[in-house]
């Protein structure tokens, strides 16, 4: 998946649509905009604060070509990076989470006994350990078609929409992102889209010194 | 290794709360391209998001066992016959965490199910009981009708509708305006956002009072975008992508606000003015352009398609007509112009220009000698003085000019270096932003201009000035070029003419003047009726005016609405109507080049009802009491059968470009902009003004009287017309940093010292969205952002604090956030909070809408939203 973070705006809805879809509980986030740049540990910034000081110059605050920023504002978002060494596999000890043969990272809720193992080892703070009652927006089951049940004492997290990537299409995230910042497709065709925009766009990767190989590329 | 915590998950009760897995049959019609059948029912109807926020996202809904289960952006545009340059138009696709969210509105804990009255006093929650829709109409048609037969008639009525619902049938423009035109009550302007439009509508034409723009995505086309208060990034969500598209082309974006805000972190230049100082800026550019840089006047476009040449009396200040001129005959009304080459006054001819598609037509005066006009000596003419009834008494010698030297003159002492005190903008930055907007390098140039532009009392010049630049630059009639609010005129594709039966006239009550006409007035006004409406939240001066004044002069307050709101709480009668998911609609016009089709997905909640059948019934019980009213025709077919929403809808449809209801059953979506390239405003040179072109002088400068008359026009001073006909130079009536010579707001400054502005945020727009319980897990509470140098400066305030904000007005509870996109001066407070979501925690928690100043002008009737001052203090 690549996020193009020219394009973000920190709208929510990639991570609104997640909830949605997903039919999550209430205050449960997969997926996270963050006020922030990714790559950058200032995770703990305030929602919509710049970083900066605002300056005017004659009424100039912003004046980009002639490099004038005193003020910058960017969003990323974060969810299951879908590591293509993940540590949550490893950390598994029954092997519920497990990498499918697509690459996408899936916990088997039959297998997951709810050790938060996976939770501990993740380096990104993206896994929900469900609970006993915990409560929904609604009073019936809402979202997707073929979702997964949030079944408590198991832990859940993003698994790209995997109910609608196996009916051929993309996750919610990428097909509702009303900026067209998300990309989704297989990185290792180099036909295909994602690949090559990743040849032309320069990347980070979200904390790579953890050796987790994610599979979320933010465009800057 | 890891610390394991080995625990026992438990047995699932129950799968109902999470994931449908026990649903069977086949899928429905589903256009997603990754939708495979499996082994679920759903269904997927085509469906609009169609609050205010303008965008009017298409999205599909989908529903399971007969209940909504979610919303998704719909797919791209399909190509049609209708010359759809895009077959695969996605360029309009949007959708925003509201619209995702609209499940929770369907079913939520705030839902309106049931007909209620209020059995206490106004505003007693415990007063409402459950009553049955026979009970409650019977009751409603006792009420209105004991009104309707006094002696005042529909004027003891109001009739308050906004843009709650852009539906065509359901919404503002369908039932409750029809039930408007049948008892002729008052039409109450609400004077949202009206400043802006009002500029727009005199300089550009009173048809396009909404609608001056080129289409939104024409903007791609633009070498440089301006945007004139607009927080496009985050409140024109969909709009934004097509001006990210120019970016990514190369465009420049250029922003001009107050303060620092998503938008802002996204364009090459943001450019702060000081609040409520626009016009003056504008001002400003067009006397650095008229005197220092007279080569980036468009002087053929000017005398082609503005009223720059046409000559204006001195001593009437009206144009020079034909009958005016020595041996004229009464009744010329032609407009005058001296031809240089000829060296001889020309009379403009009239010729009816054609509409073109999504287009108004009508007569233009006509010039026949291209550039050859003097644009601005003033010269001495022989003319024939006429009595009142017509006739010639004598002749006199006056002094005319033409109307652009009469704006050159006007424009003379606003240099940038004087406006600089004003705008807070050195006069080098002044001078770059005009070259940005008028240097031939630069252009095409589209100025979106918004409503954040439009909150202050002076609002209207700021749009009337921003729209003679563009008439003196030729910034219209091209693509990319334009200067207007990019809104699209759906008038073409699809009339409301059922809510507006032929030949009714209804009184005019503006909102903004509902207080002084009960007290000075003694209007007879005495039952409200509201629907896609929450004036008791929106309104300015929430508390003084509306809660303590307007609303216990009422006998009857009757709300139309899908949820409770502010304005629920404060009626007697609550009818509960049906969401937009529940009924068939149509929707156009707002920034999408499309007639939309909304399907009915889920039947109506509880009991409610469309909108349109909430009307019939209380017109239908009115009709019990009053024979001769006969509103019920109105909703019936000539057989007399009730008509259905459908009906309305093929009713409604004009046969434009292949339009109809059928093809919109099938389609869903279709384009009515029939061409090869994005519509451009007003391409065939006729504007809807008296001369059919771009009028920056203003003949009439009681303009706004015949739009929203409640006799400001008989009281109106020759000062006040005079800052009518150009673009005058007014302050804001409170919050205003600039220059001032009024004493008392120097004294109200020092009171307080703090603008109250209120930012258009994605949690919600206006007061809708308020209680969607995800939205509060993102933006729990009401907050007020102040700058870090006000914090410390107004009692240490820390991030987090409970603050209170007032004025002489009211007061709110808010939390404090400390944000470095404030600067000095100005606080930036959420709206749209209901008064039962303010923390009790301190005793009342007030509302952020009791600041708000009903400070009106007779020239714009706007609310003037960020018109205030007020003071902040820790709680």
């Amino acid at each position: 998946m690549l996020v193009d973070t020219e394009r973000c705006t920190g709208c929510h809805t990639c991570a609104f649509g997640c909830k949605s879809e997903n039919n999550l509980p209430n205050n449960v986030w997969w997926n996270k905009t963050i006020t922030g740049t990714p790559g950058k540990p200032d995770e703990n910034r305030k929602m919509d604060e710049p970083e900066g000081k605002f300056v005017s110059k004659g009424g100039i605050v912003i004046d980009k070509d002639k490099n004038i920023m005193p003020l910058t504002l960017e969003y990323y978002t974060k969810a299951c990076q879908h590591c293509s060494n993940p540590v949550c596999v490893e950390a598994c000890p029954t092997g519920a989470t497990y990498v499918r043969a697509d690459g996408i990272v899936e916990v088997d809720s039959e297998k997951c006994i709810g050790c938060d193992s996976c939770i501990d080892a993740c380096p990104y703070d993206v896994r929900h350990h469900n609970t006993e009652g915990q409560q929904y927006g609604g009073n019936f089951p809402v979202g997707g078609m073929g979702i997964k049940p949030h079944t408590p004492e198991t832990v859940d997290k993003c698994n790209f929409c995997a109910h609608r990537v196996d009916r051929g299409g993309e996750p919610f995230c990428v097909t509702n992102c009303p900026a067209k910042a998300r990309y989704f497709g297989d990185i290792n065709n180099p036909k295909s889209e994602v690949a090559q925009i990743l040849k032309k766009r320069k990347y980070v990767l979200l904390r790579p010194e953890a050796g987790t190989k994610p599979s979320v590329y933010f465009l800057v | 290794m890891f610390n394991i915590k080995l625990s026992r998950r438990k047995l699932i009760k129950s799968s109902a709360i999470a994931g449908a897995a026990t649903l069977t049959g086949s899928l429905g019609n589903i256009r997603f391209a990754e939708a495979k059948p499996v082994s679920e029912t759903e269904q997927v109807f085509a469906g609009v998001c169609r609050n205010n926020c303008q965008s009017l996202c298409r999205l599909n809904a989908f529903v399971r066992n007969g209940r909504l289960v979610r919303t998704e952006m719909a797919p791209s545009v399909p190509a049609s016959e209708l010359h759809n340059p895009h077959p695969k138009d996605t360029r309009f696709n949007s959708i925003c965490l509201r619209g995702l969210s609209t499940v929770h509105r369907v079913y939520g804990t705030n839902r309106l199910h049931y007909p209620v009255k209020q059995t206490k006093k106004r505003g007693d929650m415990s007063g409402f009981v459950r009553i049955s829709w026979e009970q409650a109409i019977k009751e409603i048609g006792e009420k209105f009708s004991k009104l309707l037969k006094t002696p005042d008639g529909g004027r003891t009525i109001g009739v308050m509708l906004n843009s709650g619902n852009a539906g065509r049938l359901q919404g503002q423009t369908g039932a409750i305006a029809a039930f408007r035109s049948i008892i002729k009550g008052n039409n109450m302007w609400h004077g949202l956002d009206g400043a802006i439009q009002v500029g727009f509508s005199k300089v550009c034409g009173y048809k396009a009072f909404y609608t001056v723009g080129n289409e939104p995505a024409d903007m791609i086309n633009a070498k440089t975008i301006f945007l004139w208060g607009s927080n496009m990034a985050e409140a024109h969500r969909m709009t934004w992508n097509l001006v990210q598209q120019a970016k990514e082309k190369g465009s420049k974006i250029i922003s001009v606000d107050t303060s620092y805000n998503i938008t802002s972190s996204k364009v090459d230049k943001l450019i702060a003015v000081k609040p409520g100082s626009d016009t003056m800026v504008a001002l400003a550019m067009m006397n650095h352009i008229i005197y220092k840089k007279p080569e980036w006047l468009d002087k053929p476009f000017m005398c082609e398609n503005s009223v720059a040449p046409f000559l204006v009396r001195s001593d009437t200040k009206n144009f020079l007509r034909g009958k005016d001129l020595v041996n004229g005959k009464a009744g010329n009304t032609n407009y005058v112009a001296y031809n240089t080459k000829q060296k001889n006054l020309e009379e403009a001819k009239w010729v009816d220009i054609k509409p073109g598609a999504n287009m108004y037509g009508g007569p233009k005066a006509v010039l026949s000698g291209g550039a050859n006009y003097e644009l601005e000596k003033e010269m001495q003419v022989e003319i024939q003085e006429r009595d009142a009834s017509g006739a010639v008494t004598g002749k006199k010698t006056v002094t005319v000019t033409p109307a652009f030297g009469l704006l050159k003159k006007h424009v003379k002492k606003y240099t940038p270096e004087y406006a600089e005190a004003y705008t807070g903008l050195s006069p080098a930055v002044t001078r770059e932003m005009t070259e940005q907007f008028a240097a031939p390098k630069n252009k095409p140039v589209s100025v979106y201009v918004s409503y954040g532009a439009g909150q202050y009392y002076n609002s209207h010049h700021t749009s009337h000035a921003l729209c003679s630049l563009g008439a003196i630059t030729g910034t219209y009639q091209k693509p990319g070029a334009c200067v207007g609010s990019y809104f699209i005129d759906g008038n073409f594709a699809v009339h409301n003419n059922f809510a507006r039966p032929a030949g009714v006239r209804v009184p005019h009550l503006p909102a903004l003047y509902v207080r002084d006409a009960l007290e000075k007035d003694n209007h007879p006004m005495r039952g409200l009726i509201i629907a896609n409406a929450n004036p008791v939240n929106c309104y300015t001066n929430q508390k003084k005016d509306w809660i303590d004044y307007i609303l216990p002069k009422m006998d009857v307050v009757v709300t139309l609405d899908m949820e409770r709101t502010d304005t629920t709480d404060y009626s007697d009668y609550i009818l509960p109507v049906a969401g937009w998911y529940e009924v068939d609609d149509i929707i156009t016009g707002r920034k999408h080049p499309f007639v939309m089709l909304q399907e009915k997905a889920i039947e109506p909640e509880g009991e409610s009802k469309s909108d349109m059948e909430c009307i019939r019934l209380i017109v239908d019980e009115l009709d019990k009491h009053m024979p001769d009213l006969k509103g019920g025709q109105y909703f019936r077919k000539t057989d007399g059968t009730v008509k259905t929403d459908w009906d309305y809808i093929k009713e409604s449809i004009n046969p434009v470009m292949g339009l109809s209801a059928d093809k919109l059953k099938q389609e869903k979506t279709m384009r009515y902009i029939p061409r090869d390239k994005e519509l451009v405003f007003a391409e065939n040179g006729y504007y809807s003004t008296p001369s059919g072109r771009l009028e920056f002088y203003c003949e009439d400068p009681t303009f706004v009287a015949r739009l929203f008359p409640y006799g400001q026009a008989e009281t109106m001073t020759e000062e006040a017309k005079d800052l009518e006909r150009l673009p005058g130079w007014e302050e804001p009536s409170e919050a205003w940093f600039g220059p001032t010579e009024r004493k008392e707001l120097e004294a109200l400054r020092k009171k307080y010292p703090l603008q109250a502005y209120y930012e258009h945020n994605r949690w919600r727009v206006h007061s809708q969205w308020a209680f969607v319980p995800w939205l509060r897990e993102l933006d729990p509470e009401p907050k007020v952002k102040i700058s870090p140098e006000d914090a410390v400066k107004y009692g240490n305030i820390k991030d987090g604090d409970y603050v209170k904000v007032s004025n002489d007005r009211g007061f709110a509870i808010m939390k404090a956030v400390i944000s470095s996109s404030l600067p000095q001066g100005i606080l930036n407070l959420d709206r749209g909070w209901h008064r039962s979501q303010y923390t009790t925690k301190f005793g009342n928690g007030g509302s952020s809408q009791e600041l708000t100043n009903p400070a009106y002008h007779d020239s714009n009737m706007n609310q003037s939203y960020f018109d205030a001052l007020v003071k902040i203090e820790k709680v």
